[in-house]
């Protein structure tokens, strides 16, 4: 450093004016090294240094405890507690709890403050989403989800099955807070069936195929290779598009690569797995199963036997039941 | 220098006085030709004079068309009614006025709603509560030049009967409810004369907002509107809200008589204030004062360890609160529920819930007439629900707030605008109006509320809200005289005061729970209608104690 010459002399006399009083200066002026001249300079000095050092015990101790508590809310409460670090060791030591397979429900659905994460789907009764029904059932089997329905003012009347069909009743909701995830299903007057995630994300997802992605998403135990994984978006798109929506011929071209998809004799199928695409479950089936199911036409003989399989599975069953 | 001002201030005084006089000399020439004019034209023949006229006054001096014979038949046991001295006449309703009465003669009496004379001509406007009916003098054979002026000069609001033959019509009458046909009309009298100078013009009165600022009309304030309610009242809007308003406590009282609940009556002069001192009306009872009751909490209770069950009453609460706001009167009617439940709470609360529901389903599938009437004035969304109502926690909603970027505290009360941005939020995600919140904290409640058993810093209370705003406040209540007790003095109430209440609970007490809402509030929240005293027919605040 470069020393500058003092522009003003420090020890001016300033003439105070007789009104004002003299306040003893709150922080010494002599250098900070103590001299040995001083003799009460040195008392200040070592207080505060002894206070100094009290400060810094007692902030150790504040992390070590606060190492102690993170550590314990880690163990005990698992992911989603509302701790910023928690969060980020998470996502980067990926085998950290149980959960861990599947990405955790905060990265997907985004931090939360003490809420339970509420998945709002309104749906027409006129056409239920039956691939949602089976999805509630797969993710009932992975967390701790509990079910609402309710009937949107617009919708006069409603069959007895569809009101109850997540089974859960007004009275459970005292319990609201110790479940991961509530599934709403709100039976409304709308074209397409949508999710809504909160306020912050903008606008809803549209459309029983997308629904029915991003619900799997949150069920995947491990991640597809590209192409399979566009092997799957591409038959849940048909079921939306051809099998529901589509005129005869669209339905009945979709019906054939069904058919032969599903075909154990045909080339097209590599492995000896019922599933549309590869040896898992995936959404392919739940929307193709939904979207068959819901069209009611006759099926050939492959895929008819493919459907009773899948409704071998108790979530097919009870969805196929409340669509009965 | 004054001096010389105020004599020229009187000089030009003078003058100006001087031109006053010229003028009204003027005026009272012009005046006195028209009356000769007039007269000249009375003069003429007027062959209708039988056919119009100001009635005398209605004293009950004859019986015209009515008899109680008439509605038991008459003696020969046939229905048909019989001719009675006078003549016969029965008044048809105008919303009856369609096409299947064309051609047919019939009286009619209404309300002069507007008239406009063209030359030979008259149009008027007959209206009768929500319908009206366009009526047509013009001059003929059997109708006179005076009569047609007459019927022009008829003061607006005046009560006419007419009678004539009901036409039909080439093109729809837009502006009427009875589109398809009209009145063409012989005979003319007047009722009932209002006077020429009304307070206020009811089309001015039941003007859309966006009209007036569109267009730059005139509009009334609310302040005259409510001043003059008499007339106020006659418009098509304030008739379909206060009809709703009573289905609403038809709806309340039926469904909830359906259910097995008990109307009770209770007391409105009480001698201790029941809720917290500071907001009670005072008033002088004999040598000692008396107070109005806040609300009917105490006597449900009592009713309750009176083994009545499940009550409700529907009656006047009285709120001293000094708040001139958009939501406050000082005096409203309160529809309040108490219930005794077997062991959870919640019991009650989806009673409460469902009663609340099956009153918008009510309104929704009986009253879209009504609704559509006040839209048009009061423009506002449809009213949206869930059936079972959502219901979510204290705690939920705090964290819903949190995330839109509200801060507070665990234990703070609501404030109205957080109320409001949460109802908001809501309505975004579940697209509902109606919604509770369960589980408030214990700090922000009255001392009769239950503790939760599970965290001492919450209660067994519950708020349901419509379209962000409040109207139900209720709490499972303490019924143990020794908690209450403690509550009490916690809360650093005399206990002196409540003395009574607490012994009422001293003789074995069921658990019971309930709340009240408040009837202007509801409709008024129903509908989307900006202020509550456009809900309530004669409104009370701290300004205003009339009509």
């Amino acid at each position: 450093m470069y020393k500058v010459k003092q522009i003003y002399n420090e020890n001016l006399e300033l003439s105070v004016p007789t009104c004002m009083y003299k306040v003893k200066p709150a922080c010494s002026t002599a250098p900070l090294q103590t001299s040995p001249e001083s003799g009460s300079g040195t008392d200040s000095d070592e207080c505060l240094q002894a206070l100094e050092r009290r400060q810094d015990a007692i902030l150790e101790r504040l992390q070590a405890l606060q190492q102690d508590v993170q550590s314990l809310c880690q163990s005990v409460c698992g992911p989603g507690v509302d701790e910023e670090t928690s969060e980020r060791r998470e996502i980067i030591h990926k085998s950290a709890t149980n959960a861990m397979e599947a990405p955790s429900l905060e990265s997907i659905l985004g931090k939360h403050h003490g809420a339970v994460w509420d998945l709002v789907i309104n749906a027409n009764p006129a056409s239920p989403p039956l691939s949602l029904l089976v999805l509630y059932g797969l993710l009932k089997k992975r967390y701790r989800v509990l079910g609402n329905t309710h009937v949107h003012s617009s919708v006069r009347s409603i069959s007895s099955a569809l009101r109850s069909c997540l089974g859960g009743s007004m009275g459970q909701t005292g319990f609201r807070q110790e479940y991961q995830m509530v599934f709403t299903l709100i039976w409304k007057d709308v074209a397409h069936p949508e999710l809504r995630l909160g306020a912050t994300v903008a606008g809803p997802i549209e459309g029983e195929g997308n629904i029915a992605r991003f619900l799997f998403g949150l069920l995947s135990t491990c991640s597809q290779d590209p192409e399979q994984a566009t092997i799957v978006d591409t038959w849940v798109d048909r079921a939306t598009s051809h099998l529901l929506a589509g005129d005869a011929k669209r339905r009945a071209a979709a019906m054939r690569l069904l058919a032969e998809a599903l075909d154990p004799a045909s080339a097209m199928t590599t492995t000896e797995s019922s599933w549309l695409v590869g040896r898992q479950l995936s959404v392919a089936d739940i929307m193709v199963w939904s979207a068959l199911v819901h069209s009611g036409h006759p099926l050939p003989s492959t895929v008819s036997r493919w459907v009773q399989t899948c409704e071998t599975f108790p979530e097919f069953m009870s969805a196929r039941s409340i669509f009965d | 220098m004054a001096d010389v001002d105020v004599s020229s201030n009187a000089q030009s005084l003078s003058k100006k006085a001087a031109k006053k006089q010229a003028k009204e000399a003027e005026k009272a020439a012009l005046k006195a030709e028209k009356a000769t004019k007039v007269e000249r034209v009375a003069e003429e023949n007027d062959f209708a004079k039988e056919s119009y006229g100001i009635l005398p006054l209605i004293q009950s001096r004859e019986k015209i068309g009515w008899s109680r014979n008439l509605e038991f038949g008459s003696g020969d046991g046939d229905s048909s009614p019989t001719l009675h001295k006078g003549h016969y006449r029965t008044l048809v309703r105008v919303s009856e006025l369609a096409k299947e009465k064309a051609n047919k003669v019939v009286w009619v009496r209404a309300r002069l709603h507007t008239s406009r004379s063209k030359g030979k001509q008259c149009f008027l406007v007959l209206r009768q509560q929500q319908f009206n009916v366009q009526g047509l003098v013009s001059v003929s054979a059997t109708i006179s030049k005076q009569m047609v002026k007459f019927v022009a000069g008829i003061t607006k609001e005046s009560i006419v009967d007419v009678e004539g033959v009901v036409q039909l019509v080439d093109q729809k009458i837009k502006s009427c409810t009875q589109q398809d046909v009209e009145l063409h009309l012989e005979k003319v009298f007047v009722v009932s004369l209002a006077s020429p100078c009304l307070p206020l013009q009811l089309d001015d009165a039941s003007r859309p907002h966006q009209e007036i600022e569109e267009e730059g009309r005139v509009t009334v304030n609310q302040d005259t509107k409510l001043d003059n309610r008499v007339i106020d009242i006659r418009t098509t809007t304030n008739q379909a809200i206060f009809r709703l308003q009573a289905g609403v406590c038809s709806l309340f009282r039926n469904h909830l008589i359906r259910n097995g609940f008990v109307e009770i009556q209770t007391p409105k002069i009480i001698s201790a204030a029941s809720e917290g001192g500071a907001n009670v009306f005072t008033v002088s009872y004999f040598k000692t004062s008396a107070y109005l009751a806040q609300s009917p909490q105490l006597y449900k209770q009592i009713c309750i360890a009176g083994d009545f069950e499940k009550v409700f009453c529907v009656g006047p609460v009285f709120r001293a609160e000094d708040s001139n706001t958009h939501r406050h009167l000082t005096e409203f009617v309160g529809l309040d529920i108490e219930m005794v439940f077997n062991y959870h709470y919640h019991e009650v609360v989806e009673s409460i819930a469902d009663t609340l529901v099956q009153i918008f389903k009510g309104l929704r599938d009986n009253f879209q007439t009504e609704i559509e009437t006040v839209r048009k004035q009061y423009p506002a969304e449809p009213f949206r629900f869930l059936e079972p109502t959502l219901w979510l926690e204290f705690q939920e909603g705090v964290a819903i707030l949190r995330d839109a970027g509200i801060e507070m505290g665990d234990e703070d009360d609501l404030s109205t605008p957080n109320e409001k941005l949460l109802g908001r939020l809501i309505k975004e995600k579940y697209d509902t109006d109606f919604y509770i919140l369960d589980k408030y904290p214990l700090a922000v409640r009255p001392f009769y509320t239950m503790p939760d058993p599970n965290n001492p810093r919450t209660s067994n209370s519950y708020d349901m809200f419509m379209r962000g705003e409040e109207i139900l406040s209720g709490a499972q209540r303490v019924h143990d005289p020794d908690l209450l007790t403690e509550r009490a003095r916690h809360h650093g109430v005399d206990l002196e005061k409540i003395k009574a209440y607490i012994d009422s609970f001293r003789y074995g007490a069921p658990p019971h729970a309930g709340g009240g809402i408040g009837l202007e509030r509801v409709t008024m929240l129903y509908l989307g209608l900006p202020n509550i005293r456009q809900a309530s027919l004669f409104p009370r605040d701290p300004k205003r104690l009339t009509p």
